[in-house]
């Protein structure tokens, strides 16, 4: 990673910890060309945008999603692939141009119902979602004479109709899922994988050579292994919609699952023969009911804070063994 | 499906914790585009592991798949008709006949056609009361035979057809409403990735395929003694017969060649009368316009810029049961979109106007006015050694915007994706694993 240990700009969501103009500016240099192609191809003077407005919105888009130590190749990398005529629409609506809020509604203000529907799977949630949204984009106010508007934050990156979707998807996820997990604790839930406290149980601890022998197979993963896996098995999400998610074939996945399920069961059995169980031991360790594996809860919330995979075990913790 | 080691399980669930900042809405867009640089990537996938409520998100954001034809309707939620705002000719509503064959000839081809001059005559400004678009349709044939990159033919599809069930009733082969474009050119001509290539065939004396040039002249004397009158049916004609270079299905040619004549009389009228503006059932393929909409035609080239603003309302998609390409502009009413005969069609992606829809036998076509004229596209994968096209049943179609793309097709147990980043001029292939 290139810039060390600090998480990627663009994956700490906002700019946060981040300075305006934290990019140095030979990044920017000899960009111009790239720039005004840039501008031509965004259209974005139809709706009143000049050259230097639109520089500036590259370069604020450069600014979010690049790391301090990016070059310009990884600036070029990235601003060829934002799109730049979406972009100049938003940003163009976001400033009260009439003409762009014309097109703006044109093209996208029944797919915002639509999906709205969709995510809701409700028409008056849908509605309402899609409405608040709608409100957020137009604007609610100024502020210091700059209009308020949500469209200022699309970057370009990824479609805007899809930045549409994403953004009522998290409205709805914030704002009914959330509900949703508190009143789960009462009622039963079918969905509920997500319950917010632990369900108490007796406090018990695995057996740390089970500990370590997963936390060493799950480590050898790639990250995209582990989506599939959570995905499939946490989430309960169907091999189709994981195919979409990563934009890959459903009978992809389907191996995919497989062979990770078997590599996994034969690495951690593997792990812990290594660690001086028995074969058999090994086998039961693995198929152990979830009323069997005992955590400790202590355990889990340090690990919460430390991040540690495996922190104080008890000494003279009872081997697993012959369990009953 | 095999099970998950209970601590496994666990192990995935306290990752939760450690998740880390959530992507931005843009990041997390990206990645379901695939547009995201392989560092980003890598990033967001690393949070997606281990954080449920993005992919929660995730999930919720995608759009409806495009899938088998037993699905519903592919509704992406399109533009509003009603917004749609002409700002020219304020004429009263106009349903639109167009209806013209334009298929990418060969120039030898072109000069062998002129020879025949009755037929060879594209008249200018073809329907009455359709100023401008039409006459651009043989500007636009040249355009797109100019087309290069894999073997295209370019068909101008649908006549609107004021009744339509007399249309479904005529049957497959001899529907006289919509102009069925010519399915399956022959294979040799399709062999001929490039059109010099195809020249250099056809001028070698041997035509790709004999028997399309047979029929080919019987097309050409069967549009003589049609005798059209100047309407745009019978340019239709005209150069339906002028367009068959690339050859289609004896049936579908003579069927659009044997228009009935009161059927284009009709639409003829239909064309100079202007009728009110509501989608009427029985109009396929044309286009209604509101009352303030001017009279523009539906062209298929020049009229396009207004064209495609006014197609870029709501066109919605979708496959039947049958596997027929359908489309709706209001969301309730369905007609058949004729693209060839014989083709099922399976799959069917639209962004605006962008249309593309395959099916069995490695049928795709694209359309880019929202389902007016169509291009059979032909994905060829060259490399040195070999050539490889595509093959087996279409099955999924995914455009995330008009240039990048993904086709997925069937060979028996063999998946194999087609991508194109530049509108499908070029492809490159991958089987998918």
């Amino acid at each position: 990673m290139s810039s060390g240990s600090k998480p990627a700009p663009g994956v700490a969501g906002g700019n946060s910890g981040k300075q305006p103009g934290h990019l140095r500016p030979e990044v920017f240099a000899r960009l111009e060309p790239l720039f005004a192609e840039l501008f031509q191809r965004s259209g974005a003077a139809r709706f009143g945008i000049s050259a230097q407005d639109f520089s500036q919105i590259l370069m604020e888009v450069a600014e979010k999603y690049l790391a301090a130590t990016d070059k310009q190749d990884a600036a070029r990398d990235l601003l060829s692939t934002v799109r730049v005529e979406e972009l100049a629409l938003a940003r163009a609506c976001a400033a009260g141009n009439e003409k762009a809020w014309e097109v703006f509604l044109t093209r996208y203000r029944e797919k915002l119902y639509d999906a709205g529907c969709a995510i809701a799977r409700n028409d008056s949630v849908g509605r309402e979602l899609a409405d608040s949204l709608y409100a957020d984009l137009y604007g609610t106010g100024t502020r210091e004479g700059a209009r308020v508007s949500k469209l200022n934050s699309y970057m370009g990156r990824g479609s805007l109709e899809g930045w549409l979707r994403t953004v009522l998807a998290q409205t709805f996820v914030d704002r009914y899922r959330s509900q949703r997990r508190l009143v789960s604790l009462e009622e039963k839930d079918d969905e509920g994988v997500q319950f917010a406290a632990p369900v108490p149980e007796p406090s018990a601890e695995v057996d740390p050579r089970l500990d370590q022998a997963a936390d060493a197979a799950l480590g050898a993963l790639s990250a995209e292994d582990r989506l599939v896996l959570a995905a499939y098995f946490l989430d309960g999400r169907t091999l189709a919609e994981i195919a979409r998610v990563l934009g890959v074939h459903e009978s992809t996945v389907s191996r995919r699952v497989e062979k990770i399920t078997a590599s996994l069961r034969k690495s951690i059995r593997d792990g812990l023969i290594r660690r001086g169980m028995s074969r058999r031991q090994a086998e039961e360790a693995l198929a152990a009911d979830v009323r069997d594996l005992r955590v400790n809860v202590r355990q889990r919330l340090a690990q919460e804070t430390a991040g540690s995979s495996f922190s104080d075990k008890r000494a003279g913790a009872p081997a697993s063994g012959e369990k009953p | 499906m095999p099970e998950l080691p209970e601590i496994a399980r666990q192990k995935l669930k306290q990752a939760e914790a450690r998740s880390g900042a959530h992507p931005d809405a843009g990041l997390l867009t990206a990645f379901a585009e695939q547009s995201l640089t392989a560092g980003e990537r890598a990033r967001v996938l690393d949070h997606l592991a281990a954080c449920a409520a993005c992919r929660d998100i995730l999930a919720l954001a995608l759009p409806e798949q495009v899938a088998a034809p037993a699905q519903a309707a592919v509704r992406p939620g399109w533009w509003h008709w009603s917004a749609l705002r002409w700002g020219a000719v304020a004429a009263t509503a106009v349903v639109v006949v167009g209806a013209v064959w334009i298929v990418s000839i060969p120039n030898l081809l072109r000069s062998r056609m002129a020879v025949s001059s009755e037929v060879r005559q594209l008249p200018p400004a073809a329907t009455p009361s359709a100023p401008a678009p039409v006459a651009g349709e043989p500007v636009q044939a040249a355009k797109a035979a100019d087309k290069t990159a894999g073997d295209r033919d370019v068909l101008v599809a649908a006549a609107p057809n004021p009744n339509a069930a007399r249309r479904k009733d005529a049957g497959a082969a001899a529907a006289p409403g919509p102009i069925v474009a010519g399915a399956q050119p022959a294979t040799t001509v399709a062999a001929a990735s490039t059109k010099p290539a195809l020249q250099g065939a056809l001028r070698a004396g041997s035509s790709p395929n004999a028997e399309d040039m047979d029929r080919l002249k019987a097309l050409e004397t069967e549009g003589k003694a049609s005798a059209p009158a100047p309407s745009v049916p019978s340019m239709a004609m005209k150069a339906a017969v002028v367009a068959k270079a690339q050859s289609a299905d004896a049936g579908l040619a003579r069927s659009a060649v044997a228009m009935p004549k009161n059927q284009r009389a009709e639409l003829a009228k239909t064309a100079a009368e202007a009728p009110a503006a509501e989608v009427q059932n029985g109009i396929v393929g044309g286009l209604v316009l509101s009352k303030n909409a001017p009279a523009a035609g539906i062209g298929t080239g020049s009229g396009g810029g207004i064209v495609r603003d006014a197609l870029k309302t709501a066109v919605r998609w979708t496959i039947s049961s049958t596997g027929a390409l359908q489309r709706s502009f209001n969301g309730r009413d369905w007609q058949d979109v004729a693209v060839a005969d014989g083709v099922i069609f399976r799959a069917v992606s639209a962004l605006d106007t962008e249309v593309w829809a395959g099916g069995n036998g490695g049928a795709l076509y694209h359309s880019s006015d929202a389902g007016q004229t169509w291009t059979r596209v032909r994905p060829e994968y060259v490399t040195d050694e070999w050539t490889r096209r595509l093959a087996g049943d279409v099955t999924e179609i995914r455009f995330n915007d008009p240039l990048h793309g993904t086709i997925i097709t069937r060979v028996g147990s063999l998946v194999q994706a087609w991508t194109t980043a530049d509108g499908g001029k070029t492809w490159t292939f991958s089987f998918v694993r």
